[in-house]
């Protein structure tokens, strides 16, 4: 896979996906650069979760899903012939709405990933949860718990036990699903900041409702509207400028 | 009270007659009070009505609880922890005097048979079914199908076993019948009760596993039936708690012993359990016989209730550890 030559590392033409005979998204085209946080924007039921779902094929469960365009996930098309789906998303992780730990210790939601793949060095385990929590910001507050059940801890801190679970196999892209809708406004912030910090080492798409969060956290932004994408250019330019009127009245909360 | 120093126990009574006073004219006010308002009397009748059909739904309980343990615990505890094991762990011998550890053991044997066989064709049908076929003709089917086998009275049980079992595959009576029918009654209790946990486990936590790169075989067994776990145990153990109670699928399958089985099929197979001698003890004219099979209630009741008790510790243990 990652043999070939690419810009950036994911590349989407032409997407359109449908459930059954209902067209959700719409020709859409649009690209995600390296080390950068895309906020996806829109009213909700525009398409955004699909959208994100169609990038590590997670839509795949929904049996009357149909696709038809290219993704590009470092230079190959993910729903070309011999693409294997584990090894996909095993490199694009993800973050969903409502926290989800699984319901183990602390320490195993985090191992169970990099055992999916194979490794089984005690050692080396450690120093990945450990690790990984770092990176989620959560180690110094579980350290001394890890065999507590993840289910246990706040609506935050699971938050952020999903995040370091995501990058225990060290994916170089992360998909966030509105990973703060369902927190209160300080977890939230807290994982605000974790995201601006992330944005060193992995390339970030964001699913937001929140106009203000993309100001504060996005590079660029694409503005969905009824699976249609209205804009997608550097987040400042949209939000100070929007170039479609059904960004502006988003903006401005006339829709959403 | 009287300004001078009175000893203690002399106020004493002053003080509680006063209170009780108290006590009586607040019970006689509030009383009062019900009648005084139509809607507060009707309230009162209320309570009252709830309170009658409580007691008759409670009163079944320490009513069986009572007449088989006066009776059960002086046989078991005659001549104290010596009658107790010997109760259990000698054969009952000439003119049943004995133990009945015939009946102790064959139920544990067949038990343990019919678990073996019943639990993991429940459970592997389950999760087979929630989560590798979609919704449809045949989920109904199978679900609709269970849902009538968990009605069907355990007598039929019994002569679908000497049919099939003992009669179609030439099996006889014994051990392996005996099991397999009580398996045949544990399975809607299983297989429905794991599909009901199963359902209950988000989505989303399927998702999270798959999300990294997880197998459905994975994903299933180590998140998803993780989760399901507490439901499924329970399941497993109430019908364990049912089958163990059972006579009439066991009168024409696993035939009766007074020795434990030495085969599982065979003639050597043939086992007596606790609820079979139970029933054949009580309707027998021996006095003594009368007082053993309340002895044997007991033990029996103990056993379905530990059963209960396991299981809901580990389905709250595990509930703590995991969720
Ligand atoms: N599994 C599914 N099957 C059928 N329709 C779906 C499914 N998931 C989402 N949809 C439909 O797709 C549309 C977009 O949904 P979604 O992507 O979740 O929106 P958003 O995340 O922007 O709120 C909605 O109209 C929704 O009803
Ligand atoms: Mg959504």
């Amino acid at each position: 896979m990652s043999t070939q030559e690419y810009t950036n590392v994911i590349e989407v033409e032409n997407l359109s996906t449908w459930f059954g005979s209902c067209k959700i998204l719409k020709e859409i085209s649009c690209y995600f650069e390296d080390n950068s946080v895309t906020a996806i924007m829109g009213p909700s039921g525009c398409g955004k979760s699909t959208f994100l779902r169609t990038l590590n094929r997670l839509n795949d469960l929904v049996p009357s899903f149909r696709q038809k365009g290219i993704v590009r996930f470092m230079g190959e098309n993910i729903y070309g012939q011999g693409a294997s789906v584990y090894d996909l998303r095993k490199r694009i992780g993800m973050v969903f709405q409502k926290p989800n730990p699984f319901p183990m210790s602390i320490y195993d939601n985090i191992a169970y990933g990099p055992k999916l793949h194979g490794l089984n060095d005690k050692d080396e385990l450690d120093k990945l949860v450990e690790g990984s929590l770092k990176k989620a910001a959560l180690w110094d507050e579980v350290k001394d718990e890890l065999d507590k059940p993840g289910p246990n801890l706040s609506g935050g801190q699971q938050q952020r036990l999903c995040i370091a679970r995501a990058l225990s196999v060290n994916p170089p892209v992360l998909l966030m699903d509105e990973p703060v809708s369902s927190l209160d406004p300080i977890s939230a912030s807290k994982i605000e900041e974790l995201i601006t910090d992330l944005k060193k080492d992995y390339t970030i798409i964001l699913v937001t409702h929140n106009v203000q969060q993309a100001f504060r956290v996005s590079d660029q932004a694409a503005f969905l509207y009824l699976g249609e994408l209205v804009e997608f250019d550097r987040t400042k330019r949209i939000l100070e400028a929007p170039a479609d009127e059904r960004t502006e009245a988003f903006i401005t909360g006339r829709i959403g | 009270m009287s300004k001078t120093e009175t000893p203690l126990d002399e106020r004493a009574p002053d003080v509680f007659q006063s209170e009780k006073r108290e006590r009586l004219k607040e019970f006689k006010s509030s009383m009062l009070n019900i009648v005084k308002s139509r809607r507060n009397f009707k309230d009162f009748l209320f309570h009252i009505i709830l309170g009658i059909g409580i007691i008759i739904i409670i009163m079944p309980f320490f009513l069986v609880l009572y007449q088989v343990a006066s009776v059960g615990f002086g046989e078991l505890f005659s001549n104290g922890f010596d009658s107790f094991s010997n109760f259990f762990l000698t054969e009952p011998g000439r003119g049943l005097m004995g133990g009945i550890r015939n009946a102790f053991f064959g139920t544990i044997f067949l038990i343990i048979l019919a678990s073996a066989v019943g639990i993991p064709l429940s459970v592997f049908g389950a999760v087979y079914i929630n989560e590798y076929t979609r919704p449809g003709r045949i989920r109904d089917m199978v679900e609709f199908t269970s849902d009538v086998l968990a009605g069907i009275p355990s007598i039929v049980f019994g002569a679908f076993g000497f049919a099939f079992l003992v009669g179609f595959l030439g099996l006889g009576m014994g051990l392996l019948s005996g099991s397999l029918t009580l398996a045949f009654m544990m399975i809607p209790t299983v297989l429905r009760t794991t599909q009901e946990a199963l359902r209950a486990v988000p989505m989303s936590l399927r998702e999270a596993s798959l999300a990294l790169g997880a197998t459905k075989w994975s994903t299933t067994w180590n998140v998803t039936m993780r989760a399901a776990f507490p439901g499924v145990i329970t399941g497993v153990l109430l019908a364990i708690g049912r089958v163990m109670g059972e006579t009439a699928p066991l009168i024409f399958t696993s035939g009766n012993s007074l020795t434990t089985p030495t085969e599982i099929v065979g003639p050597g197979s043939w086992v007596a359990s606790m609820p079979y001698t139970i029933w054949s003890y009580i309707t027998d004219p021996r006095q003594y016989l009368n007082i053993k099979a309340h002895a044997t209630a007991v033990a029996l009741m103990t056993m379905v209730l530990a059963i209960d008790i396991v299981a809901n510790i580990i389905s709250r243990k595990v509930t703590r550890r995991l969720v």
